[in-house]
């Protein structure tokens, strides 16, 4: 044996490297996920000392700009509660390339997202990706929106130079990505992601290049905040061409089976994402099997001590106390001996699989199913209440599901749009007519006829208000995007 | 005196059977018919060999009004297609080939959604594919500025979803046939001069009280509720009646097991039925204006002490003086109803100005530019309230193109604006009928648009109606923006987003408001994007 294995990087970092690629350890902002996505989008971030001191009054009280408009800029590129004393570990509520920090806490969402709209199988890549490149670089002339030009004056010669992002997605694949033969795509939620980028693009290409360049770079962060979600959340399915059920509660209704029956269908996300990562585990341990890098790992001894010996945090960050740590080794070593125990029978390395998954979410900063939860919750699809999670989306999340549904000049019935989400998204709201059968498939529990119905009039009806939708009182709902 | 309508038959009009045109008798549906312009412009489009479809929503009223029309001679030359939704939609335009070879008029009553489903198909029948541009002709049936072009030929497409019925011609007589049928019938249920069905019919045969009741109706449909024919005649059956035939009417209600109570004759009155019928457009009346819930303090006071005994409509009908806040209350309605009074100065003085002010405004009784500044000061002050009354001036004149950003959900700590407009560049638009139905069908003025001079339509537009006109005079006059509704504040984010086209491109100085709209705080900052510096900065 060559030292002693350290969990997050031998076992969780290298399989995350293998196979997401992003990594879901410590909680993402929807902030977070904008300034890794337009860094891999534009290729560059800034330096930006001087705005960095400037729009941080409390860390760098004197300066020589009026400090009004130091509270002014604070305000606003704080609006997310992302911004620290240090540049690179702050994220911006940006609008231009200029705002974009080396801030990692992406975990890699943006080159993975990235790596979709540049996926080209034939028709070229995603026209999101022009228009984003676009509206993000625009030149002090043609900065449109008011954040940028607010920051016009901070980005002095000095520090103007704009540095080249490296990014971190090197020569192997992961698993989230492959492509067949052909050069498609493996896994067809990466299509249903990408088509949303694309018909967002699609709506955008001229108000976003006017007064809605702000509304156009939002939408599109909400989106690759849902496509990492919802590629989390199905990470652990069996079938690629099947989908997770997310039950949509469009009522206000608490304690009725529909909201019963959205718990469950969000309860999935956890046992998907736990799969994912059992899997991913057990994965690890046979490759550092046939590595021998560690020794043998035939017998429970060898792994016990592999246990004992188990640095469980990588280094660079402020690690948990030796005491909290002392606790996960014990607490291992009784997980992986009650997995090895007559009743539930498992082999040493599947034991041991299961028993470091069950520690992880008190291992990482945050756990995969925290990262998701946190995630869909900032977006206004999740529910707020920390007690309940159920699926009942807000409507400017809404907003951005019917942007990234409908094409630009079509009208669809809001059964067509029913379809469409559930092909591609796994997203129920009840105006399928099946949606008892598929929940059934789930094992999620039977939702009453007419709270279903019920909670189509109430999405019909918010789409109407927001003005994305025309009903008449035939009962039909079309559901259209105007811009 | 047999009535064409019995008691059972009229009460049966009130969210019931009657309501629909395929289950009443030919003389019942001839008798309830209640002739408008339309009808005549349906008999002058046949004559003139053109095709026309009566579309809405149900209970729109066009079984009936086919069903009443097949009658006249006139309409002998046309093919009448009274129920499309029995028919296959491949049949029905199979039909209209063969009637458009022989030159036959196509006349079509037909709900929305299988229209649409019709216009689809009409692209695979050779001399039908221009149906296709049925969904573009419905849209364009109200416009706004320039008259729009028909691709529909020879075709008139009528959506009785969008004819105002409240018109005073059409309420009367449907009144007049109703109360008609109660006058030939004597109650013999009731005691002698008791019946409160009688008494219903007698007093909504006074003009001046149809007028306050249409007063009332007006306001409903101007709030941009929707009043269908059925609505109509349904509201009718139950103010008159109360849904009960008065054999029933006097027996003992159990309210629980150990309590009951008799109905008291006032309870049966139209003025205090019409606010407590169970359908959407009874809850709209209560929602718009009930007498009862709004105050006259000088009248209130004299009707509480019994001092209006005069200038009532119906002089013989006794006055009490009320003993309880419930008689002051029903006393309140039937005076709004049935005493001599302007009635318009009584609602100014009962109803917020804003009411007033949102009638003149889709009325256009009062000048548009001054109501464009009005609406720009309004929206202003939604999304940067501050109290100098000096900004507020300078509100008027430029709409400014508010926005915000945050990626997370939540709201948002301010708005900004670089651009935005002068007043002058906007207007008001009002909604017309088109060319082809003009004369034929009144629509409803229940709200304006507010968009840039020369709209044409795709552009951007501010549709300002009721629900946006409460929201923008509840900000004026201190309603924080983070307690309105979500969709008022998507339509106004997508109208000042859609002016960016209109507003002009940069400039080599910008001026940028920021509105810190918790504290009430406005910040004027200044950037010169040549020098790249802050030119001055300002504090309101």
């Amino acid at each position: 044996m060559t030292g002693s294995l350290n969990f997050e990087s031998d076992i969780f970092d290298k399989m995350i490297d293998r196979t997401l690629f992003y990594s879901p350890k410590i909680e993402i902002r929807p902030v977070h996920l904008a300034n890794g996505f337009f860094r891999a989008i534009c290729g560059k971030y800034a330096k930006a000392e001087y705005q960095q001191m400037a729009i941080y009054p409390k860390g760098y009280p004197k300066m020589d700009i009026n400090e009004q408009v130091r509270g002014v800029l604070n305000t606003i590129l704080s609006a997310d509660g992302a911004v620290y004393r240090q540049a690179h570990t702050s994220s911006y509520t940006l609008s231009h390339v200029s705002h974009i920090t080396r801030d990692n806490h992406d975990r890699r969402t943006g080159e993975w997202l990235l790596a979709i709209l540049v996926h080209d199988d034939g028709e070229g890549p995603s026209p999101a990706l022009q228009l984003l490149r676009e509206l993000l670089t625009q030149d002090n002339r043609q900065r449109s929106d008011e954040i940028s030009v607010l920051t016009l004056p901070l980005f002095t010669p000095d520090d103007s130079s704009l540095e080249d992002f490296r990014p971190q997605f090197s020569g192997q694949i992961p698993s989230s990505l492959e492509v067949d033969a052909s050069g498609f795509f493996s896994d067809p939620l990466l299509y249903s992601i990408r088509k949303g980028f694309d018909q967002l693009a699609a709506h955008d290409q001229e108000v976003g290049k006017y007064g809605g360049k702000l509304d156009t770079l939002r939408r599109m962060v909400v989106w690759g905040c849902f496509a990492i979600y919802l590629h989390l959340a199905n990470s652990g399915r069996e079938e690629r061409n099947k989908r997770l059920p997310l039950l949509l509660q469009m009522t206000g209704k608490s304690n009725s089976t529909l909201q019963e029956a959205s718990i469950q269908s969000y309860q999935w996300m956890g046992r998907s994402i736990d799969s994912f990562l059992r899997k991913m585990v057990s994965t690890a341990i046979e490759l550092l099997v046939q590595e021998g890098t560690y020794g043998s790992w035939e017998t429970s001894a060898d792994i016990m001590q592999y246990i004992t010996d188990m640095n469980w945090q990588a280094g660079g960050r402020i690690g948990k106390k030796e005491e909290k740590l002392l606790q996960l080794t014990e607490r291992c070593l009784y997980f992986y001996a009650s997995y090895l125990s007559d009743t539930a029978n498992l082999s040493p390395r599947t034991a041991f699989a299961n028993a470091v998954t069950d520690l992880i979410d008190q291992i990482l900063s945050s756990s995969p199913r925290d990262v998701a939860r946190a995630l869909a919750t900032r977006i206004g699809l999740l529910s707020s209440s920390r007690q309940q999670k159920f699926y009942t989306p807000m409507p400017d999340f809404l907003e951005v599901l019917v942007c990234a549904s409908v094409p630009p000049g079509q009208q669809w019935t809001i059964n067509q749009l029913a379809a469409y989400w559930a092909d591609n998204y796994g997203l129920l709201f009840g105006a399928l007519g099946n949606e008892n059968d598929i929940l059934a498939d789930w094992g999620i529990s039977v939702v009453n006829g007419s709270e279903l119905y019920e909670n189509i009039n109430a999405l019909a009806d918010i789409l109407e208000m927001s003005g994305y939708a025309r009903r008449y009182a035939d009962g039909v709902v079309l559901v259209s995007v105007r811009e | 005196m047999s009535a064409l309508l019995s008691f059972e038959a009229l009460a049966e009009y009130y969210n019931g059977y009657a309501g629909i045109a395929e289950r009443v008798e030919r003389n019942t549906l001839q008798y309830m018919h209640i002739p408008t312009p339309l009808d005549d412009a349906i008999e002058k489009w046949i004559a003139q060999k053109y095709d026309v479809i009566l579309t809405g929503n149900p209970g729109d009223g066009k079984t009936h009004l086919i069903n009443t029309l097949q009658e006249r001679t006139s309409l002998a030359s046309a093919y009448l297609e009274r129920d499309a939704s029995q028919k296959e939609t491949e049949t029905i335009l199979n039909i209209w080939l063969q009637k458009k070879q022989v030159g036959v008029p196509f006349l079509l009553a037909i709900n929305h959604a299988p229209l649409r489903k019709l216009a689809v198909l009409a692209k695979a029948y050779q001399g039908l594919e221009y149906l296709t541009n049925i969904p573009d002709e419905i849209d364009n049936l109200v416009y706004y500025n320039e008259e729009p072009q028909s691709s529909l030929g020879n075709t008139i497409v009528v959506d009785l979803n969008q004819r105002e019925i409240i018109d005073p011609a059409i309420v009367k007589e449907l009144a007049q046939k109703l109360i008609a049928q109660i006058r030939l019938s004597p109650c013999s249920d009731c005691p002698p001069r008791r019946c409160p069905v009688e008494y219903n019919a007698q007093v909504l045969s006074n003009n001046e009280v149809l007028e306050n009741l249409i007063t009332l109706l007006s306001l409903v449909a101007q709030r941009g509720f929707h009043i269908s024919m059925r609505d109509l005649i349904g509201l009718f059956a139950y103010i008159l009646t109360g849904n009960k035939p008065c054999a029933n009417r006097w027996k003992t209600q159990e309210i629980d097991e150990s309590t009951s109570s008799m109905p008291t004759p006032e309870e049966y009155t139209y003025y205090n039925l019409l606010f407590t019928g169970k359908n959407p457009l009874f809850d709209a009346i209560r929602a718009t204006f009930d007498p009862a819930n709004y105050s006259d303090p000088t009248k209130d006071q004299e009707l509480w002490n019994g001092v209006i005994q005069n200038d009532w409509i119906m002089p013989d009908l006794p006055v009490s003086t009320p003993a309880t806040l419930k008689e002051l209350r029903s006393l309140k309605r039937r005076y709004f109803f049935e005493h001599h009074h302007s009635t318009s100065e009584l609602l100014q003085r009962m109803l917020p100005s804003m009411e007033q002010h949102f009638d003149a405004l889709v009325r256009g009784t009062s000048d548009d530019l001054s109501k464009v500044e009005s609406l720009i000061s309004m929206i202003n002050t939604l999304y940067a309230p501050i109290g100098t009354r000096q900004q507020h001036a300078d509100y008027h004149f430029r709409l400014r193109l508010w926005n915000n950003h945050r990626y997370s959900i939540g709201s948002t700590p301010g708005y900004f604006a670089m651009r935005s407009m002068p007043a002058d560049n906007l207007t008001l638009y009002r909604p017309k009928a088109s060319p082809k139905l003009s004369g034929a069908l009144n629509i409803p003025k229940d709200h304006v648009l507010l968009a840039v001079q020369n709209w044409k339509p795709g552009a951007a537009f501010l549709k300002v109606d009721w629900p946006m006109y409460q929201a923008l005079t509840a900000a004026y006059n201190g309603t924080p923006i983070d307690v309105q509704p979500f969709h008022i504040l998507r339509r106004l984010d997508l109208f000042l987003r859609s002016l960016g086209f209109d507003a002009g491109g940069p400039r080599h100085i910008e001026n940028i408001e920021w509105s810190d709209h918790r504290q009430r705080a406005l910040v004027a900052i200044r950037v010169n994007r040549n020098k790249q510096t802050y030119e001055q900065e300002r504090r309101v």
